[in-house]
């Protein structure tokens, strides 16, 4: 009986259950769509951010001082220590090496050229490292073994990767032994153009190098002189030996648990602990870059790490209240529309309690209906939600806005709660009303 | 006589069915208000989003124009400002007040020892450097003025290397003059200053025997309306014999987040504008549909379509000028509360999303009640009575 009323009133009522659904297609579509890209968005604007420049700096572990001026550093090579170029590669199997998105190392030391001294740093320009295969296993005391995979065989690093925004006059250094880049108020102090053959002095070495290309930063890389890190190396006589790595990774903001993991992640319970290392907070990437490297200190870049976790906190907020506010004006939306829709069967309603139906065969019928509308229009919006969604992020970050996977149930959820709150309200009124008075069409 | 009566059956219909007309109110404001929300959002963020960028620090470094600094070996061959720093300040202290600055503050590098360490010793106006990079940590407190001569902060690393805690004596020699500072706060921050002493400017100056010069100053700038390029060209002009540098580090990385971050919002503006027209249509429609009948009585009695037509086109347009007012009012509340949960401060009030909203309101409401009347009104009024 009660199938064969919903099929007829469905059937008899086509343009106004379509019209119904179609309104909580589109309220569907507009929470679903949103709440995609609210999910999504601390992500895409994190890799954003990576462009505003690495946010941790590997160093050598070391006692001696570091005496540095405006990019400028002053340490006597007796002291240094240094890092080992052959365990760079160990920065992308680290738990969250996924997550590391570029590195590149430094090696400097001041130079003589042209009678006055400029620090010389060698570095990656655009290299291909080779990453070990196979799965790595990380075993935690709690017993749990958590399993890394990397499908990267490669991966693509240095210099332009980490710093985007050099601007180069001329050309990057491309016959690595022999050519340099220079910044630009070095340059203009040693009246130096690209093409210029200069000769760097250090120590006892002395050797010539083309000039490829102008720095310019705006930053204290304008007074430096930059080339392959294997011909500074040679120039040096450190084989092997990088001073600093610069490291770009994406991270997650800092939450309770993050700091509580501060200060010694060890003191955590095995729980905790095992939750910490597993999520890519900024001082366990640290950590276990440190846990990677031997001989190696992992800093944040605060400045980088401070200001885009703040930002990214700032930009998820805004765009979960829009989505909110969208949801709450959407749902009144539909509500209001389904209550009209049952008010103005208020005669059928008349009718059919006249006819001997109950209250509550009368709110069954009604709720049917209007669960149908809810699952329906929230099923057709939620897709068509996810669809925009990904338009928007190939359109706004060349990436599609991946779904979180409590998108569509939420939002169908919230479809179908919100058409039959809008209906079984006035359901319930019109069926407590006389038959006689509603049949008259009071 | 004509007029007077069609507002009359106007004034009727809102006293006989004020629950209708208020629940038809509602639904166009809710569906405005989102559009006046994300509309004001749109327009009004950037600039919010831009200061909150500022949290990565100086974005223009203003140089000697001759020369960068530390252009020789060592710091005491760096070069230095021409004109006394104190000219130099209040030049550019003039010059904030119409440029878009967060903040500025003057740097003065020396080399010093601490025993036989040798440190970089930084003299600066600790307010100013703590509002230009809001971000560095600070374990203990901050030097608190400008004038102090006797506090001194640490960097971590350096702090750590030599066992430097709060409140232990730090004796400074330069050229064998020697001053005990004292450790106020230990600076944390990821960068150079970790391995630096910083002193107020003064105290560096007199350390040093420089007094009244400088090496650089750090520039904070919001590119707001203008572009960070221009900012750096008003204060070369502005003051002389020195070079502004414009961080392109963070200034590109800026612009293009900005720009992309804008059309975001743009599009979510676009997409909440199309869902509120289908929205507020869908009311519109199924509350004139449920109207037919009185269409038809209406006929029956001998209005013309045209009469109708108006009849309901004035309700609809009421309806949405009532709701596109509240709707739009309620939007630019929204969006206030959002701007000031997620970034502190206002968003400013802007004119396109209250034109916009009450536009949404009055065409969609009219435009989507007409298209059933219509299809009433051409209907046989028997029939529309008889209730088919």
């Amino acid at each position: 009986m009660l199938p064969r009323l919903l099929w007829k009133s469905v059937r008899g009522r086509k343009s106004r259950i379509a019209l119904a659904s179609a309104a909580v297609a589109v309220a569907a579509a507009l929470a679903s769509a949103l709440l995609s890209v609210a999910l999504d968005i601390s992500e895409k604007v994190g890799k954003e951010l990576r462009a505003f420049g690495a946010n941790i700096v590997v160093v050598p572990k070391q006692d001696a001082l570091e005496v540095e001026i405006g990019g400028l550093r002053y340490a006597t090579a007796a002291q240094a220590a240094y890092l080992a170029e052959s365990d760079l590669p160990k920065l992308k199997t680290i738990f969250w090496g996924y997550n590391i998105v570029g590195f590149a190392p430094f090696l400097s030391a001041p130079v003589e050229v042209g009678g006055t001294q400029a620090l010389l740093v060698g570095t990656w320009l655009d290299r291909e490292v080779l990453l070990p295969q196979g799965s790595r296993k990380f075993t935690f005391s709690t017993g749990n073994v958590r399993e890394v995979k990397s499908e990267e065989t490669s991966f693509r690093t240095g210099l332009k990767a980490i710093a985007p925004w050099w601007k180069v006059e001329g050309r990057w250094v491309e016959d690595a032994p022999a050519e340099a880049m220079i910044g630009s108020a070095l340059a203009s102090r040693l009246g130096a153009v690209p093409g210029d053959r200069v000769s760097l002095r250090a120590d006892r070495t002395t050797r010539a190098f083309r000039i490829a290309g102008i720095v310019r930063t705006g930053g204290p890389e304008e007074d430096q002189i930059f080339m392959d890190l294997a011909a500074a190396q040679a120039l040096l006589r450190l084989p092997g030996k990088v001073d600093r790595v610069q490291v770009s990774a994406l991270v997650k903001p800092d939450d309770a648990l993050a700091l509580r993991g501060k200060r010694n992640p060890q003191g955590l319970p095995p729980e905790e602990y095992e939750r910490w290392y597993c999520s890519p907070y900024i001082d366990a990437v640290l950590y276990q870059i440190e846990e990677a490297i031997p001989g190696a200190k992992a800093k944040a870049v605060r400045q980088v790490a401070e200001a885009e976790g703040a930002f990214l906190g700032r930009l998820t907020l805004t765009m979960l209240l829009v989505t909110a506010v969208a949801m709450a004006a959407a749902g009144l939306g539909v509500m209001a529309t389904m209550t009209t829709t049952v008010l103005e069967r208020r005669e059928e309603i008349g009718l059919m309690k006249a006819i001997g139906a109950g209250p509550g065969q009368i709110a069954r019928q009604f709720l049917l209906e209007a669960g149908l509308c809810g699952l329906v229009g929230g099923a057709a919006g939620a897709g068509a939600g996810l669809a925009l969604a990904r338009l928007i992020g190939t359109r706004v970050f060349q990436a599609p806005i991946v779904p979180s996977p409590v998108t569509v149930p939420f939002v169908l959820g919230l479809a179908l709660l919100v058409a039959l709150l809008g209906a079984v309200l006035p359901a319930r009124r019109a069926a407590r009303l006389d038959p006689v008075v509603t049949l008259r069409g009071g | 006589m004509r007029v007077r009566f069609f507002l009359r059956l106007v004034q009727r219909s809102l006293t006989h069915r004020v629950g209708k007309w208020l629940t038809a109110i509602l639904a166009v404001a809710m569906g405005v208000s989102l559009v006046s929300t994300s509309l004001t959002l749109a327009l009004g963020m950037r600039a919010k989003m831009s200061q909150a960028l500022r949290a990565y620090g100086a974005n223009i470094l203003l140089v000697p124009a001759a020369g960068p600094a530390a252009a020789g070996g060592a710091p005491d061959g760096a070069q230095l400002f021409a004109s006394v720093s104190e000219d130099l300040l209040v030049r550019l202290g003039d010059l904030s007040r119409d440029l878009p600055l967060v903040g500025y503050a003057p740097l003065l590098y020396a080399m010093a020892e601490i025993g036989s360490h040798r440190v970089a010793l930084v003299g600066t106006w600790p307010d100013a450097i703590r509002q230009v990079n809001p971000s560095w940590r600070m374990e203990g407190e901050w030097i608190t003025d400008r004038a102090e001569l006797a506090e001194a902060i640490p960097g971590s690393s350096l702090a750590q290397k030599l066992a430097l805690t709060v409140g232990a004596p730090l004796p400074l020699t330069i050229q064998g003059r020697t001053r005990t500072f004292h450790v106020v706060g230990i600076l944390s921050t990821g960068g150079s200053e970790d391995e630096q002493v910083l002193v107020t400017l003064r105290a560096a100056q007199e350390l040093a025997g420089r007094a009244g010069q400088l090496n650089l100053i750090q520039v904070s700038a919001l590119a707001a309306d203008r572009g960070m390029e221009a900012v750096a060209r008003a204060l070369e002009a502005g003051l002389p014999g020195v070079a502004a540098r414009t961080q392109l580090r963070l200034v590109e990385a800026e612009e293009r987040l900005l720009a992309r971050l804008s059309l975001l919002l743009g599009l979510i503006a676009g997409l909440v504008l199309v869902a509120s027209t289908l929205t507020v249509a869908a009311d519109m429609a199924t509350s004139v549909l449920e109207r037919t009948r009185e269409i038809g009585l209406m006929k029956a009695l001998g209005a013309s379509r045209a009469r109708v037509g108006c009849l309901f086109l004035a309700e609809a347009g009421l309806i949405g000028l009532a709701g596109g007012l509240l709707g739009g009012a309620a939007g630019l509340l929204l969006a206030q509360i959002i701007a000031r949960t997620a970034f502190g401060g206002t968003v400013p009030f802007s004119t396109l999303p209250t034109v916009a909203s009450i536009g949404v309101g009055v065409c969609v409401a009219s435009l989507a009640g007409l298209i059933p009347v219509r299809r009433a009104a051409s209907a046989q009024p028997s029939l529309v009575l008889r209730g088919e």
